[in-house]
């Protein structure tokens, strides 16, 4: 029993693709082509540097609510130095996003500033700046060099698009970063409980700004890649993206609280969040209106399943106390 | 209460949002043309009264340590069933949208007190489910109807020159002031957002005072969305109540409110949520873009939501 609620614990999130996949197969048998998984797997990946940059963030127990924001700054900015240089137009929304994970973890840190309020202040006012930058416009150019327009529509081989081989390497990276280095393990102490790791030694501080940094950062590889797309900055572009790489992270089995959750699991979770939204533009029984109500559903539903085994699993752990 | 126990610096962390709101007040009455006028007064009070409600919910939330951000998305969904019941007719069947965002409201305060769900997550997905079920009920666009006396009724000014908006709230306030510092459950709320263990323990029914502000949160978007939809005769899905939650949130911590929970000011939530309508106003009327009062916003609440964390943290030591 105790064996199996472990592995519930630990593997839901898979349970929930693989019955996701199943469902899109028997809905649609256009899903599983390949033109439509590579499609799938290229939007997936948008969010998904969004969602892993999220899950440093949450690891810590903090949170980060202006990845929005950054994202559509960071495709702004790449498209208006695309027509400067090429490798402006690579650095400079990248610089720009570090620099605002920086500010973001000295608000949190230095200032005590609760993490909610202090990204959401970031939040905002980045949002701002990007609608005075872009006169609340869209804002094109008249071309886009090759090296540029790959970054969003290139493919590798046939099938296998370059933000998919980017965010393949970035969950890699963000894994090995997780699992073996001694930031990442950080990170994990300082979610599960501050005190403790101040104690142990571990600068919570820097830490929690690194986290924030990445989170910044991996927000503005995902606008790059969606400006490189579309050939286009919107000064909306992103909005609610915080709320999907939440929900993705989530999905993928983190506690918000701090301490727990894992790469894989968040790569699950954004898949089965884009895989929903796909299927739902293939299916011709609901309107596409209903697709948020069905995605909530999916979120509470898992969170509640969560909830409920995690109960479990602390009550079975507190009797074994009592026993022995 | 004891004069002698007012200190300062607690005076100052308590009405860090009235002081700025005066300041801010006074220097448009100076420097804006035609602030200083009644017509500015009641597009103030028509204009913020949705956010104020809101906030108001949201204050009550905040001070039990949770968060809601469904709040947005039941203004939409309560506006739209409300418009579809007077659509149709059946003016009986309005009580039906107040009853399903009480569903709501009982649902998220059941995830946050019994499964201990934080509430960021719960309410995420039922933003989602709730925006959802509006534009799904209301099939895919706004819900107009036209009813010439309803309409009337909402913006006709009582008395011929006050808003209702103005008593709806005045009424509301008072009576969450007097529900907040003169009742048993404000001191219960205040306890459990201190501390919860020691709520708990010292035998404070926890999860019944968590739902009871769920409750009010929904009682207030109700209403909330029901002024939007009266004031134009129509219920739009996808826009009413949009982001109304990072205003509300806003407001509630630049009132003072601390959001890891404690005491909930119910007077700084109002004055809140006026200081940033007054900045979106001398925006306005000083003919600057949109974007930039999203940038002051921002700064102003910065600015005031580190004093207030300072003086209370200086307090603590």
């Amino acid at each position: 029993m105790e064996k199996t609620i472990t592995f519930l614990n630990e593997n839901i999130a898979l349970l929930g693709l693989v019955v996701v996949l199943i469902l899109g197969v028997l809905i649609n048998p256009l899903f599983s082509t390949p033109e439509n998984l590579s499609n799938l797997l290229r939007t997936t990946s948008i969010t998904g540097f969004v969602a892993i940059g999220m899950t440093f963030v949450i690891l810590c127990g903090s949170i980060d609510l202006s990845v929005s924001s950054v994202f559509s700054l960071s495709g702004f900015l790449f498209i208006y130095f695309s027509q400067q240089s090429d490798m402006l137009a690579i650095l400079m929304p990248l610089v720009v996003g570090v620099t605002i994970g920086v500010v973001n973890g000295v608000l949190i840190t230095r200032f005590a500033i609760p993490a909610f309020i202090g990204t959401l202040a970031t939040m905002l006012f980045v949002r701002g700046l990007v609608l005075v930058l872009t006169n609340e416009n869209t804002y094109k150019v008249k071309i886009l060099s090759s090296v540029l327009y790959y970054f969003g529509r290139g493919d590798i081989v046939q099938y296998v698009s370059f933000p998919l081989v980017m965010f393949t390497i970035a969950l890699l990276i963000a894994s090995y970063i997780l699992r073996r280095r001694t930031v990442g393990r950080a990170m994990y102490i300082v979610g599960g409980n501050a005190e403790a790791a101040k104690m142990m030694g571990v600068n919570v501080s820097t830490t929690l700004i690194i986290a924030h940094v990445i989170s910044s950062f991996m927000a503005s590889v995902g606008g790059i890649v969606l400006a490189s797309r579309v050939g286009a900055a919107y000064p909306l572009s992103g909005t609610g993206y915080e709320l999907i790489a939440i929900a993705a992270v989530v999905i993928g089995g983190a506690r918000l609280s701090g301490g727990v959750g894992r790469i894989s699991g968040t790569c699950i979770g954004v898949l089965i969040m884009g895989a929903f939204s796909n299927i739902f533009n293939l299916q011709g029984f609901l309107d596409p209106v209903w697709e948020f109500v069905v995605v909530g559903t999916v979120l509470l539903v898992v969170v509640v399943m969560q909830a409920v085994v995690t109960n479990v699993g602390l009550q079975s752990i507190s009797n074994q106390k009592a026993i022995f | 209460m004891n004069a002698a126990l007012i200190s300062p610096r607690i005076f100052l962390s308590k009405y860090v949002a009235a002081i700025a709101l005066c300041i801010l007040v006074l220097f448009n009455v100076f420097f804006t043309s035609h602030f200083a006028s009644w017509v500015t007064f009641t597009n103030l009070f028509t204009q913020a009264t949705k956010v104020a409600l809101v906030g108001l919910g949201m204050t009550f939330i905040i001070a039990s340590g949770g968060i809601d951000i469904s709040v947005g998305s039941a203004m939409g969904l309560g506006s739209v069933i409300a418009a579809i019941a007077i659509l149709n007719g059946n003016l009986l069947v309005v009580f039906v949208s107040i009853v399903i965002i009480l569903g709501f409201s009982v649902l998220s305060g059941y995830l946050d007190s019994k499964l201990m769900i934080l509430p960021l997550v719960s309410t995420l997905a039922l933003m989602y489910i709730m925006r959802g079920l509006a534009r799904g009920i209301s099939g895919r666009g706004t819900v107009t109807y036209n009813n010439p006396e309803l309409t009337k009724f909402f913006i006709t000014p009582i008395g011929g020159v006050i808003p209702m908006h103005f008593f709806v709230l005045l009424v509301v306030a008072v009576v969450m002031y007097i529900v907040v510092n003169k009742m048993k459950f404000g001191f219960d709320l205040e306890a459990y957002g201190n501390n919860r263990i020691a709520a708990t323990i010292s035998g404070i029914n926890t999860s019944k005072t968590i739902m009871i502000c769920y409750i009010i949160c929904g009682i207030m978007c109700w209403i909330g969305g029901v002024l939007v939809m009266g004031m134009v005769g129509s219920a739009d899905p996808a826009r009413v109540g949009l982001d109304v939650e990072v205003d509300a949130i806003a407001a509630t911590v630049v009132g003072g409110t601390p959001i890891t929970g404690g005491h909930p000011n119910i007077i700084g939530t109002i004055c809140g949520v006026f200081l940033l309508q007054v900045i979106t106003m001398m925006v306005n009327m000083n003919n600057v873009a949109y974007a930039y009062s999203l940038m002051i916003r921002q700064a102003s609440l910065f600015l005031l939501s580190f004093p207030i964390i300072c003086l209370r943290n200086r307090g603590k030591q």
